[in-house]
């Protein structure tokens, strides 16, 4: 009897045979591949391991979710080459990325069945095996040493064994009507991406090289980004302030976060570029997407006006672009008078800044000017912005009650100050 | 607003604010005159266009294609239009998404199968009409409008569905759906002799590369040099306010009016 991957092997041979065919290749076994199409490449599988192993891990189905156990995850062994590689500064070959977004966002809609999640894997898997052959070619293209590379021939020496028991997990699947058919059409479809996006690698189109955003974020999708790198360092800097200033970042977030922090920063440099009213209404969209996601304004702010100093010192010859957020800025400045002229608020952030830092366990600094920054975003017309920050605050099994206690008097005192400032 | 005639069930245009893509009511010129004879408007009709949007929003959480079919073949016992559909349910449904998405209502993987369902839902609709004739509403004059998607701008829904309307309209439509270069851009316009040239921007930065088509439009002999005309969300959404040589719509039925006072003059 036909075992599925039997199936797969013959219904993927001939788009296998037309990926392997492509100059891509020729030119990495002759090596002679540019360093950007191979620094793509990663780019391009992170891109779509990003969303394969975030949708392995939120899969229903119990047969994929324990498939997917089976298998290593790849994005940090793809963010560790990126690392070493120092690839921040090296220019992609976008065509390539635009494909490996269509693909990866192709993948994302496909997953609302997600069988097909072991289509790709099986081609991603596979390729592990013609990627310890080909590791020393990539080495060799790098002008590094093999040992430096992570993802390519992952498994080393243990490549054959985890093949065999990937593919036998793969045979041992129960699978209902059809599903083997649409494993086999996803496989075929990831083949079939990767051809576009190895094609787009080598030879490189004229003008296709560029700063593209996901070199910085894989999960940033295709939106603007600086082209000089002394902004770029610039974006990056400013996004890792931001980071720094506020530690509730990192410990709501983690990495995901802090990648997406330094993407939009990037985004936001390129506004400094645009019309203002195109940036004022850019920042007020970009304003409701993080109060409503738990990022209140106040880091938006902050971060929006260290950007501006930072222009206006590095780039005194273009003061345009440091007054650019200023209208969106003194917008927010207006806000802050109408709901604290009083400075009611002001001070019951010093009051509770103080029972916070006093709380036992776990703390969190500038939880006081988060919480009412997050309450004026609310204020302000974002519907559920406050309890998008409150909620993670107030979480009796991250926090102490003595915590918890604390920020639920202090919403009923904004409230109450609220009411008497309007 | 979506403003469809609640007499006829013919989709007329969206009205301010914008971002608020709830059905209202009017009344469309045909069915103004017809009332003062027949009387008041059956309002039932609202109601019946509101629950075709909230079954279409519910098909498409459950990703039910079937559905679709089903409710496209309920319709048509409503007087609703396939193209009014298209216009004034399913691509507010795709804005309504963005919004769902930006205010955290909706997650990524959620926005691209929604985004997913209303583009194959789209295409069911697009195959029951794509033959229909609409040869008798042709205007004499032969108005052609080119539409095409800005750099960048990956969605062309957008610009197919706005040319299906124009079609039903009696204007006649080329739809560029995929990235071409400037060159091959011009050597469209110069055969199939465009009055207008319609530009979907979804994000500000796109902007630059409209400039750029208006640059090489400007370049073309005079009676080759079509209008051009911008919209799509980023204009709609206010994020783009002017484009030197271009025509900004934010409505794409005022796009209709328009022209009819073009040809009025």
């Amino acid at each position: 009897m036909e075992t599925l991957h039997d199936l797969l092997r013959a219904e993927t041979s001939s788009a296998h045979a037309r990926l392997e065919a492509l100059p891509f290749f020729q030119a990495l076994q002759q090596g002679r591949l540019p360093k950007p199409a191979i620094m793509s490449l990663l780019r391009s599988l992170a891109i779509i391991y990003a969303v394969v192993e975030r949708e392995l891990l939120h899969a229903a189905d119990t047969r994929i979710a324990e498939f997917a156990q089976h298998v290593t995850a790849k994005m940090p062994l793809l963010t560790a080459d990126l690392e070493v590689l120092d690839a921040a500064g090296i220019p992609s070959v976008t065509p390539a990325i635009r494909n490996a977004l269509q693909y990866g966002a192709e993948v994302l809609a496909d997953a609302d069945d997600p069988i097909s999640l072991v289509g790709v894997l099986y081609v991603l898997e596979g390729s592990q095996n013609g990627g310890i052959t080909l590791k020393r070619s990539y080495a060799h293209c790098l002008g590094v040493s093999e040992e430096k590379l992570s993802y390519f021939g992952c498994y080393g020496k243990d490549t054959a064994a985890n093949w065999n028991s990937f593919t036998a997990f793969l045979n041992a699947l129960e699978l209902h009507a059809n599903q083997a058919q649409t494993i086999a059409l996803s496989a075929i479809r990831c083949f079939e991406g990767l051809w576009t996006i190895c094609a787009a690698l080598h030879p490189i189109a004229e003008d296709a090289l560029k700063h593209h955003v996901t070199a910085i974020n894989f999960e940033a999708g295709d939106h603007a980004m600086p082209q000089n790198p002394y902004e770029i360092e610039l974006a990056l800097r400013t996004g890792r302030a931001a980071w720094k200033n506020y530690p509730y970042l990192e410990k709501r977030f983690g990495d995901r976060g802090k990648r997406f922090t330094s993407s939009d920063s990037c985004w936001l440099v390129t506004l400094t570029r645009m019309p203002t009213i195109t940036a004022t209404r850019s920042l007020e969209w970009l304003r409701t997407v993080l109060a409503s996601r738990g990022i209140p304004t106040i880091i938006l702010e902050e971060h929006l006006r260290a950007i501006s100093r930072e222009l206006s010192e590095e780039f005194p010859e273009h003061p345009d672009m440091s007054i650019r957020f200023d209208p969106f800025l003194a917008a927010l400045d207006a806000e802050r008078c109408v709901l604290d002229g009083d400075k009611k608020i002001s001070k019951l952030i010093e009051q509770y800044d103080r029972r916070f830092r006093d709380c036992d366990g776990f703390t969190v600094a500038s939880a006081a000017a988060l919480l009412v920054s997050a309450w004026m975003d609310e204020r302000s017309g974002i519907t559920g912005a406050f309890a998008a920050t409150r909620d993670w605050f107030a979480d009796a099994a991250r926090f102490s009650n003595n915590w918890v206690d604390n920020v639920r008097a202090f919403e009923i005192e904004l409230d109450c100050a609220g009411r008497t400032s309007c | 607003m979506l403003k469809w005639c609640s007499y006829c069930q013919q989709f007329l245009r969206e009205v301010a604010p914008y971002e608020d893509l709830t059905i209202t009511h009017g009344i469309c010129s045909v069915c103004s005159k017809k009332m003062l004879a027949d009387g008041e408007p059956d309002l039932e009709h609202v109601l019946v266009l509101r629950d075709l949007q909230d079954q279409f929003y519910e098909a498409g959480r459950r990703n039910d294609l079937k559905e679709v079919e089903r409710i496209i073949e309920n319709s048509k016992g409503t007087k609703i239009r396939a193209v009014d559909i298209l216009l004034g349910i399913l691509a507010p449904l795709l804005q309504q998404i963005g919004e769902e998405w930006k205010q955290g209502a909706m997650t990524v993987a959620e926005e691209h199968r929604f985004t997913a369902f209303c583009e194959k839902a789209s295409e069911i609709i697009f195959s029951k009409v794509a033959n229909k004739n609409f040869a008798n509403k042709v205007l004499p004059e032969r108005t052609k409008a080119l539409l095409i998607n800005a750099s960048g701008n990956r969605h062309t829904i957008g610009i197919r569905i706005l040319a299906l309307w124009l079609r039903e309209r009696g204007i006649l439509t080329q739809v560029l759906d995929r990235a071409i270069g400037r060159d091959d851009l011009m050597a469209v316009i110069r055969e199939f002799q465009p009055n207008m040239v319609l530009i979907s921007v979804a994000l500000a930065e796109q902007a630059a590369d409209v400039l750029d088509v208006i640059e090489c439009i400007g370049n073309l002999p005079d009676h080759l040099r079509p209008r051009v005309v911008v919209g799509g969300h980023a204009v709609k959404r206010g994020f783009i306010s002017a484009i030197p040589g271009a025509e900004l719509l934010t409505d794409i039925s005022s796009l209709f009016h328009a022209h009819a006072e073009q040809r009025a003059l």
